[in-house]
């Protein structure tokens, strides 16, 4: 049943996520591309100068693009449910709907932390040929919130699509829109890493939250 | 489930109030204040005081009084040298010791240290300068070194490779040092823009301070003495143009030492334990006194030390008005890091 | 007779707003139900909360003795949905949907009564279903629910946005896979052609009520259509007890009830209303809805 529902949300998002995790690599391997770039142009030196003195990642052009990713993601997949409230036909099927809609959901979150993996490792090979263990440590510690906030942004999106009021559904908005703000407060490098459980903690317990939109859709609450 | 999800909705709703609201009401009802300027004047004996009052600036001496601005400019002589002698009235000598502009201006120092310079995120990747290279200016090297549990590794920024030769070098001068690896503390002033090179101040893995140095491609290493009983645990390389000093450094406990150059002898700074976690500490001096202006959320202090023997003259403080609504943070020290301010 | 859908004093309001109160019924075992209304009337609402998507107000509603919010996964097994307008998932071809289905039936799944039925429909199997007509996705929608071969079909306003000969395809499928099968299907509609051959119980709401539960062949002969002349200038009473939607063209006036002609002639007579002649017609079940809800 589990390979049904992920054939489901692959025959609904293949396109969008073929799509988005190309342009999300593509960005990535432009980050890396950079980098090396910018050392041969600037030289070394002043590459690796600039990572120990002003302590910056050099790749905030990929910053955002997992969250639009994530954002995306769930809009592509949970979007078509709600569509004449088609979400009714999952439901009916005969499964526990906590089992059905979690599976949806994993199948969004599995893309969107192994397009993470693929990234991190990208920019791990382009870069450890260049810089040091310790820099491209902080410049993977500095991604990671970014890619966590993917994660966060999916499953927050998946919360507010399936609200079926539209009221709660914009405070939902509101609220998940300030809760993705905590994932970008700095660009330091490391800055992120002693509080990083914290943020992945919410990421995950953030996926409980559809529940309540759940429960409001079976209850058949509306505007 | 449902039960379940709804306390956290209410935690995070919780949370996002705790963050935005007092921040935005701080943000609309929030006062223009300005710290007062103080001094500590040798020839007054006393702090010289330059604030805002009803928009307008006033000079004034700890006790309140209020002197002219000219005056106050003649009891910091040396913090005003330049406008003292652009208006002819810089004296030959002050307090009895002969002076002139430049050494004035070479005499007066400021330093700044900040709770996230100690405590911020760091890459533990360090610059050593050649000391000696025969060049009026400093230049950045071209490799940084890390330290490891047995010694110092040194890697080549051109290609990412280590210099064995120079790694092996340094590590036996640490052993021949008697330094005991690893290294609790690296510190030095990374800079082009300053007048000469102290290296690097470290402390041991048996609390010892050594300073490191690179002098035409070699290494110095030197233990620095302590008297019995300091575990040092901050360092700060100086390299004031005086040269008065090599660095200054928190103990354990948080009491200020400075050690005086050429002796290489550690003097403590006579002012009370700070909280390094909060306190932003700013060190003016010349050369008859250190202000060393302490900084945090409920008070600003000032205290004048001597230059020399870093006894405390005298003490001024004001409490710092904070009607500020207390809410969530989210960043310390440069860190991400949760807590309520 | 078993009930396989039993609501018992079913109340429910949006907002404050009534839609209605004390909804009892029950759909025995092998019968077809229609819930017949006009827009509005409640029929999606009920529709909905016997399919778990709506909270009651009060009131219970049990299918196969389960409360129709907390149905077991192999009781819904045994239930049939098609949802409002013949809703499916529109990104899937006809071969997807039916493989993606089939997961969730094992044991059950007649994948032979879905292809058969697509068979008529002329439409390429990699055709996505957003690209059908309302005609054709109804039919995938009913291919869907024969393949899943439930004992209980819930069909929400099955005939919204269907021409007349999809409709009648569906009646008559529907009709002949029910009847040979046993099944016990219960159906929403607001269009009423078609419903007579199909439906073997009929409830017929109104806003907050229920007008009429009973057999459709009973309420057939028990309701006539009466019509009588009356002088052109008499106004039109309003009210009158057990005659339904009077209504007067210049000097002939039409009404319907229940009650035999004896019976209504005494009552006009009883409230005064002047008449000649008066005739009873046998009518349709689209005719009886209209004379039991109004054109209004």
């Amino acid at each position: 049943m589990l390979y049904a529902i992920f054939y489901k949300e692959w025959i609904k998002t293949r396109w969008y996520y073929i799509i988005a995790s190309a342009v999300l690599l593509g960005f990535v391997c432009y980050a890396a591309l950079y980098l090396n770039r910018v050392g041969d142009l600037a030289g070394m030196k002043n590459l690796w100068d600039y990572f120990l003195i002003k302590n910056d990642s050099l790749i905030s052009i990929v910053k955002y693009i997992p969250l639009i990713v994530g954002i995306g993601g769930a809009v592509s997949q949970f979007a078509p449910e709600m569509y004449r409230k088609c979400l009714k036909l999952t439901l009916h099927l005969p499964c526990n709907e906590y089992f059905l809609v979690g599976s949806m959901m994993l199948y969004g979150c599995g893309i969107m932390v192994a397009v993470s993996i693929v990234s991190l490792t990208i920019l791990f090979l382009t870069l450890n040929g260049i810089l040091p263990p310790e820099i491209i440590s902080g410049i993977l510690q500095a991604s990671i919130p970014w890619f966590l906030a993917g994660v966060c942004g999916y499953l927050l999106t998946t919360w507010v699509v399936l609200q079926p009021v539209t009221k709660k559904r914009i405070l939902q908005a509101i609220l998940g829109a300030f809760v993705l703000r905590t994932f970008f407060l700095t660009d330091t490098m490391q800055a992120y890493t002693p509080s990083i459980w914290i943020f992945a903690a919410t990421t995950v317990l953030t996926a409980l939250l559809t529940i309540i939109s759940l429960n409001d859709f079976k209850e058949g609450r509306q505007d | 489930m449902v039960k379940f999800a709804k306390i956290y909705l209410w935690i995070l709703v919780a949370a996002v109030c705790l963050w935005q609201l007092p921040s935005w009401w701080n943000f609309l009802t929030a006062d223009a204040s300005s710290t007062p300027f103080v001094l500590y004047s040798a020839l007054a004996d006393d702090f010289v005081i330059k604030k805002t009052v009803d928009g307008k600036s006033v000079c004034e001496l700890s006790d309140g009084s209020r002197i002219a601005r000219k005056e106050y400019d003649s009891l910091l002589p040396d913090y005003f040298c330049r406008q003292l002698a652009s208006e002819n009235r810089l004296p030959d000598t002050i307090l009895g010791r002969a002076v002139s502009l430049k050494y004035l201006n070479d005499e007066n120092l400021s330093m700044r240290i900040k709770p996230e310079q100690i405590f911020g995120p760091q890459i533990p990747l360090y610059q050593l300068m050649e000391s000696q290279s025969g060049r009026v200016d400093l230049e950045m090297p071209d490799d940084v070194f890390r330290m490891t549990e047995t010694g110092i590794e040194f890697v080549r920024k051109i290609d990412n490779t280590i210099d064995e030769e120079k790694s092996q070098m340094f590590t036996q001068a640490f052993d021949s040092a008697y330094f005991n690896f690893p290294a609790l503390e690296i510190a030095s002033n990374l800079s082009e823009k300053k007048k000469y090179d102290n290296g690097f101040l470290l402390v041991d893995a048996r609390n010892r301070i050594f300073n490191m140095k690179m002098a035409k491609g070699k290494p110095v290493i030197e233990k620095i003495e302590l008297p019995h009983g300091i575990v040092p645990r901050h360092c700060f390389v100086t390299e004031f143009a005086g040269r008065h000093t090599l660095g200054l450094f928190f103990d354990k406990d948080n009491y200020l030492y400075a050690i005086t150059l050429p002796a290489k002898e550690t003097k403590k700074v006579d002012i009370p334990p700070l909280n390094l976690e909060d306190d932003e500490v700013l060190i003016m001096g010349n050369i008859f006194s250190w202000t060393i202006r302490v900084k945090n959320d409920k008070q600003i202090a000032w205290y004048a030390v001597d230059s020399q023997d870093f006894k405390l003259k005298k003490t001024y403080a004001v409490d710092q008005e904070d009607s500020s609504v207390k809410g969530l943070t989210f960043i310390k020290n440069d860190w991400v890091r949760l807590g309520w301010r | 007779m078993e009930n396989v859908i039993e609501c018992i004093n079913l109340t429910h309001y949006y907002g404050k707003r009534l839609i209605y109160k004390d909804l009892n019924f029950a759909v025995p075992k092998g019968r077809i139900l229609g819930l017949l209304g006009k827009n509005g009337t409640g029929k999606t609402t009920t529709i909905n909360i016997l399919s778990g998507y709506l909270k009651q107000y009060s009131g219970k509603c049990l299918i196969f003795n389960q409360p129709a919010n907390a149905i077991e996964d192999h009781t819904r097994k045994r239930i049939g949905l098609l949802i409002e307008g013949h809703v499916q998932y529109q990104f899937m071809n006809i071969e997807q949907i039916e493989k993606f289905y089939s997961a969730f039936y094992p044991g059950q799944w007649r994948r032979d009564a879905y292809y058969s039925l697509m068979d008529k429909l002329k439409v390429a199997p990699h055709q996505k279903i957003n690209k059908m007509s309302n005609g054709q996705r109804s039919q995938v929608a009913l291919g869907l629910i024969l393949a899943q071969n439930p004992e209980l079909l819930v069909l929400d306003d099955f005939s919204l946005g269907l021409d007349p000969g999809y409709r009648r395809l569906f009646v008559e499928y529907l009709r002949d896979y029910a009847k040979s099968e046993g099944k016990t299907v219960f159906l929403t509609s607001h269009i009423i052609q078609d419903m007579e051959q199909l439906i073997d119980d009929c409830i017929i709401m109104d806003y907050g009520k229920i007008l009429v539960q009973k057999p459709v062949k009973e309420l057939l002969a028990s309701i006539k259509k009466y019509r009588c002349h009356v002088p052109e200038l008499q106004p039109i009473k309003e009210n009158i007890p057990k005659l339904f939607h009077p209504e007067k063209h210049k000097i002939l006036m039409e009404f319907y009830s229940f009650e035999p002609i004896e019976e209504v002639e005494q009552i006009l007579h009883r409230e005064q209303v002047q008449y000649s002649k008066i005739w009873a017609e046998d009518i349709n079940l689209e005719d009886a809805f209209i004379g039991l809800t109004g054109k209004y």
